[in-house]
């Protein structure tokens, strides 16, 4: 695309791209066809980018792989090789020079289009000429020798001669010459550092001072020959470093949003900002080495991953509560990146390599990767925990274990398996999982001692989970609170855990859910029960002749009617008294059984309690009626009131049936 | 026809390009320099250039200078009772200089190129077409300055290709700009400089150093305390800077509460004295060579532009910096005014231009502020993100994506800023908005912000939000320092009413104003001269006879030149 754009064929001719570029331009000018001029000046950088990336690819190798020769014994070349971003040489000048030395003899042969500066006024021109191709090639010239020459000719100077030789010589001449210098600014250095840093300190000031290193070229060259010994030296020495740093001004392109330094001096800007921030304990070598394992890890492309994981683990750089102001959080976050990843990978490769039916060797496989350092932030761990869960979310098999294991590494449970709040997707999917089997199970346990306690959350639990036979369950299923409490509890696992309700035994839900007249029939049923005991009586009076007839069907009606209601609803009564005595209405679920149960009816036992009192109390009245017959009617004509009082009490009180609140799930 | 404006700090061109080469255009009083100086007269009408300058001595409550430093802020400047912005001190320049030209070209003139300090921001270059517009000028194009001084140079150039670097050091901004120069394309490879540093700096610190010197003895201690004293000591600055061009040791005298202060300063002393200054300059250019990816040694040639490059001083940096003598073909104080026509030429299609394409960059990245993971989970606000770099060749147009980072992110906010710095708070805030963006899971939703930045230097954002196609655009353009279209209007109703003194009457004007000054400096027998020679040239403006005033005129350039010397510029 961007050679249709040029009109090119792919080509690695810088020249010809530009030609092409610049014939373009003319037609595409940027003030009139702003659009297009982007779509060109876009092709063309990519093309210009391209072509040197080849060139570099040609030759960059052979530059970097030079032998480094003498001068390495001073210049400790940068042990890490920092990636693509960190964009800068990271070619020692040693390695320029050593480079320089490999073309000594070419020549370059094509005639150079670059202006020649001046034409020298004394020397001959060939010699001139001669003594710079010799400073500029002539790698086993010596030192003196090369200053010697660049002195006579003036070269550093503001008006060099040269003869007429091409400009890219006088400036390998010149790097040349400011390479022996730095060199030597270097080892003078080092000289006075041996005696104490202050005096290195006036030394290197003293050094800069000199006109020499004025010269935009030659200060670069200092600073880079500087950056590389300083960076080399095992034990930094901090005052020196500073003022380098002040003189050569990094700090500032440190700071700007895009810097274009080379590592070392990256490395030296660093360092020494860390250690001017406050509450910075690690001496300035341990602090070098930190910065450089920290690079290592997050450029260096060959990683060992073993020593990653010790170096992570030992330097804390995960660790949320280590404070990391100052350093290149970009280096951080990359490094902490890689450390992730490879955690990340260990931990699922060793889940995928245990036994999947094996829960325990999964467990193990799982459980030696919670200690990676990668886990430190818990952050982190959140995310790693996430993806496992989302892997299981797709499997059938349910590995509890496992899971709990993993909720609560993550910080998704407490210890006691309590879930925190505003967990999302998997992580929410995993915790309720592990939710509902420990409600199960709680509820299998309050079944399992269900059938010795009173409590009917228990026994309710008790008849719908446990086995049991039969004749048993119909007996439990004759308790009317229970049978009431049963329902309730099947309603609330149905809303609330549908899951769960699906593990209940489907004939339990349908037993338990079948409709019982006979049992909670309103009161009438106890009504009918005590008729029958007062049927006697009632045919007793009858036949008494002693009384007027009248008299005898007032009785017989009072002992029909009124007797049995006036019976059933003292009973009632009776029984709403002692729980209110007993305190155990104030209990809301009691309170809601015990108004439902005076509502719509009794339990067996009331009947047969109502039915026995009626027979006691109809005999009674019979041996009564022969002294005073007009107690018996007040006493019908009082249960009478009372029956008609109790029924309006309840009409008016109907609809309190309060939905309960899940008694099952709040324990 | 359009014009070519050079708008500096302390002086003013304008230039035209007419019959293959650019013409400098002379003002009323047949100089190419206009002092940037605006002033009003004894009556109330606006006097412009030289005449206002000397005018700044006797009555500084009614001149002003160096306003372009302030331009894009909404600093007001009070002259007599009338309060002035920025903008309009300079549109009154820009009006003089357009009367200039037309009277020169024999043509209405209505469209012009002005050129700015590469290093201006957005709010000072739409300051600077502001001005344009109130004194009735379009402004084709904004050019900076270091590139105009390359055109003019490029143009002369037989080398086919070349590299070259342009130092640009004008009153009060310094610029750098290193230029390619191939196949008829000029192509600006890199621009780097300091808003705050220029000639004007150099001559404050003379001033400081006679305060420190022998101000102190007689009790002159703030230099700004007397406006009159402080432009008295200015123009002696000024002068010794000059003078220490060519002289090894040049003194500064200034009257001062009836006694005369005499500091004699050598060229050792001068250099000690603006080394902070010196040192200044380096960063700028070290920075434009990083980003142009040159070394010094790879530079064909290096061009000196501005006036304050006349200084040996500077010079003499120059080359220790580069390692050779720098090159002065041209007027460094007309190169830019030059650069400007060419310009103006080129924008005319001017035929004799036809093989020449510029291409300039954009002097300061662009980017919006962003949010970066500290560690997984955990983000920072207050990052920058440069989404158009700093030297890239515009126009240009450049996208970022940017994702949301919270769970259910309702909007996003975007902060358009301009500058280098990691963090955003050390950089300049352009402008912002608050997008929209459908509430998703963090991470899912991402929007692509494009930066367009056009060849004027004004910038436009768009924010495209991918999942929706929805698009927002942000133009930047609300800022306190610059005018909206109905302050305009204002504005120019307002020059209107001014009354400006007429242009034929400059030189009398200019004269009288340099009498008066020189009245005010000078002391016993030579006061006695002037107010004679003043007064008798009063008498013969009062007869309004157009020979007797010429003749009159003379009389007392030549007196005063006799006491004080040529005139400066």
């Amino acid at each position: 695309m961007p050679w249709d754009v040029l009109g090119l064929a792919e080509t690695t001719d810088e020249r010809a791209i530009r030609r092409a570029y610049a014939a373009r331009l003319k037609q595409t000018r940027p003030e009139d066809d702003a659009a297009g001029f982007v779509r060109l000046r876009e092709a063309y950088e990519h093309a210009l980018g391209w072509s040197r990336w080849q060139a570099m690819q040609a030759q960059g190798g052979e530059a970097v792989a030079a032998p480094e020769g003498e001068v390495s014994a001073t210049v400790v070349p940068g042990a890490l090789a920092p990636a693509d971003e960190l964009h800068a040489s990271t070619a020692s000048p040693a390695a320029a020079v050593s480079a320089m030395a490999e073309t000594r003899v070419e020549m370059p042969a094509q005639p150079t289009v670059r202006t020649v500066w001046q034409r020298d006024a004394g020397a001959p021109r060939d010699q001139a000429r001669e003594a710079l191709r010799q400073v500029a090639f002539d790698r086993d010239m010596g030192d003196e020798q090369v200053l010697g020459l660049a002195e006579e000719y003036g070269w550093l100077g503001e008006a060099p001669r040269t003869g007429d030789a091409p400009m890219e010589w006088l400036a390998r001449a010149r790097s040349r010459c400011a390479y022996i210098h730095a060199q030597k600014a270097v080892k003078l250095i080092a000289a006075a550092l041996e005696e104490s840093e202050s005096r290195a300190v006036a030394r290197f000031e003293l050094i800069v001072r000199a006109s020499r290193w004025e010269s935009l070229d030659g200060r670069d060259m200092l600073k880079q020959v500087l950056a590389n010994w300083l960076r080399g030296r095992a034990e930094p020495p901090m005052l020196l470093l500073r003022a380098v740093i002040d003189w050569a001004g990094w700090l500032d392109d440190f700071h700007s949003s895009a810097p274009t330094m080379a590592p070392d001096e990256m490395m030296l800007c660093l360092l020494s900002e860390l250690v001017a921030l406050p509450g910075q304990t690690v001496a300035p070598a341990g602090l070098l080495a930190k910065l450089e394992r920290l690079c290592h890890a997050a450029f260096a492309q060959e990683l060992d991953p073993e020593s990653l994981l010790l170096t992570a683990r030992e330097d804390c750089w995960l660790d949320p509560q280590a404070d990391w102001t100052g350093w290149p959080q970009s280096w951080l976050s990359r490094a902490g990146g890689r450390v992730y990843q490879l955690c990340a990978q260990r931990m699922q490769q060793a889940l995928e390599a245990a036994d999947r039916q094996d829960e325990v060797a999964r467990m193990a496989a799982l459980r030696a990767g919670f200690d990676d350092p990668a886990w430190v932030d818990g952050a982190a761990r959140h995310a790693m925990a996430e993806r496992l869960a989302t892997l299981w979310q797709e499997e059938s098999e349910k590995h509890l274990l496992l899971w709990g294991a993993l909720a609560r590494w993550a910080g998704w449970q407490d210890a006691d398996g309590q879930s925190c709040e505003g967990l999302s997707g998997a992580a929410a999917w995993l915790c309720g999982q592990l939710d509902q089997e420990r409600v199960w199970q709680r509820w299998c346990e309050m079944a399992a001692a269900g059938a010795r306690q009173t409590d009917t959350d228990a026994a309710a639990l008790h008849a719908l989970l446990q086995p049991m036979p039969a004749w048993r369950q119909h007996w439990l299923a004759g308790r009317f609170p229970l049978q009431l409490r049963v329902r309730h509890v099947l309603a609330y696992v149905e809303q609330h855990w549908p899951a769960l309700f699906a593990r209940i035994a489907p004939e339990r839900v349908t037993f338990w859910r079948r409709d019982r007249l006979s049992l909670q029939g309103g009161w009438w049923h106890g009504l009918v029960a005590c008729w029958l005991p007062a049927i006697l009586p009632a045919i007793g009076i009858l036949t008494q002749e002693e009384l007027a007839l009248a008299w005898r069907v007032l009785l017989w009606l009072a002992t029909m009617f009124v007797l049995p209601a006036a019976l059933v609803l003292s009973v009632a009564a009776v029984q709403k008294g002692w729980r209110r005595l007993t305190g155990l209405h104030r209990q809301p679920e009691r309170q809601d059984v015990l108004a439902r149960a005076a509502r719509n009816g009794f339990g067996p036992l009331s009947v047969l309690a109502c039915a026995l009192l009626a027979t006691f109390v109809g005999t009674a009245s019979l041996a009564i009626m022969e002294i005073e017959s007009w107690l018996a009617l007040a006493f019908a004509m009082l249960a009478f009131a009372a029956t008609l009082w109790f029924w309006l009490e309840h009409q008016a009180g109907k609809p309190a049936a309060a939905p309960d609140e899940g008694g099952v799930a709040d324990r | 026809m359009i014009i070519g404006i050079d708008l500096g700090t302390t002086n003013s061109l304008v230039a035209v390009w007419r019959d293959g080469q650019a013409e400098m255009i002379p003002n009323a009083l047949g100089h190419a320099l206009t002092p940037s100086v605006v002033g009003l007269d004894d009556s109330g009408a606006v006097l412009v250039g030289l005449a206002a300058r000397e005018r700044l001595i006797t009555h500084p409550q009614l001149t002003t200078a160096v306003f372009k430093r302030y331009m894009g802020s909404d600093r007001q400047t009070r002259l007599g009772t009338q309060l002035f912005r920025p903008e309009e001190l300079s549109a009154l320049v820009l009006k003089s200089l357009k009367a200039d030209a037309e009277r020169y070209l024999g043509e209405a003139v209505t469209e012009a190129v002005i050129t700015v300090p590469a290093y201006f921001s957005d709010a000072q270059r739409k300051a600077t077409k502001i001005a344009g517009q109130l004194a009735g000028l379009k402004v084709e194009r904004l050019v900076n300055e270091p590139t105009a001084a390359a055109l003019a140079y490029g143009l002369h150039q037989n080398e086919p290709e070349s590299r070259f670097l342009v130092f640009d050091l004008g009153g009060g901004t310094f610029d750098i700009s290193i230029l390619e120069l191939f196949e008829g394309v000029m192509e600006v490879r890199a621009s780097a400089g300091d808003n705050f540093l220029g000639g004007e700096d150099f001559s404050e610190a003379l001033i400081d150093g006679f305060i420190e010197a022998v101000g102190k003895q007689h009790g002159l201690t703030d230099k700004e305390a007397d406006p009159v004293v402080y432009q008295a000591l200015r123009k002696q600055a000024e002068q010794a800077k000059r003078g220490l061009s060519g002289t090894a040791e040049v003194a500064m005298e200034l009257r001062y509460q009836e006694q005369s202060l005499r500091w004699a300063i050598g060229e050792e002393a001068f250099l000690k004295l603006c080394e902070p200054l010196l040192k200044r300059l380096r960063e700028p250019i070290e920075k434009a060579l990083r980003d142009a990816r040159l070394k010094a040694i790879d530079l064909d040639q290096i061009v000196l532009a501005g006036g304050a490059t006349r200084m040996p001083a500077v010079r003499k940096l120059v080359a220790k910096l580069f390692g050779r003598m720098p090159a002065m073909n041209l007027n460094p104080d007309e190169v830019v005014a030059r650069g400007a026509a060419v310009m103006a030429g080129l924008k005319a299609r001017d035929e004799t231009l036809n093989e020449v394409v510029m291409t300039d960059v954009c002097p300061y990245s662009q980017g919006i502020e962003v949010s970066e993971q500290i560690a997984t989970g955990r983000f920072q606000p207050g990052f920058y993100l440069p989404i158009i770099e700093r030297n890239s060749v515009v126009p240009i147009s450049r996208e970022q994506v940017v994702s949301t980072i919270v769970d259910n992110q309702m909007a996003l906010h975007v902060s358009v800023y301009q500058g280098e710095s990691r963090l955003v708070k050390d950089n300049i805030f352009l402008g912002e908005i608050t997008i929209p963006v459908p509430p998703r899971p963090a991470g899912q939703i991402s929007v692509s912000v494009r930066f367009t930045y056009d060849v004027n230097g004004l910038l436009e954002a768009e924010m495209t939000v991918a999942e929706t196609g929805e698009k927002h655009r942000l133009i930047i353009e609300e800022n306190p320092g610059v005018l909206t279209p109905a302050e305009i209007e204002e504005k120019l109703a307002a020059l209107a009413k001014l009354k400006i003194h007429p242009r034929e009457l400059l030189p009398n004007a200019q004269l009288m104003a340099r009498a008066d000054r020189m009245f005010q400096q000078a002391l016993g027998e030579e006061r006695q001269w002037i107010a004679q020679a003043t007064a008798r040239f009063q008498s013969m403006l009062e007869s309004q006879e157009e020979n007797t005033i010429k003749q009159g005129r003379d009389e007392l350039k030549t007196l005063l030149d006799q006491l004080e010397g040529e005139g400066w510029l």
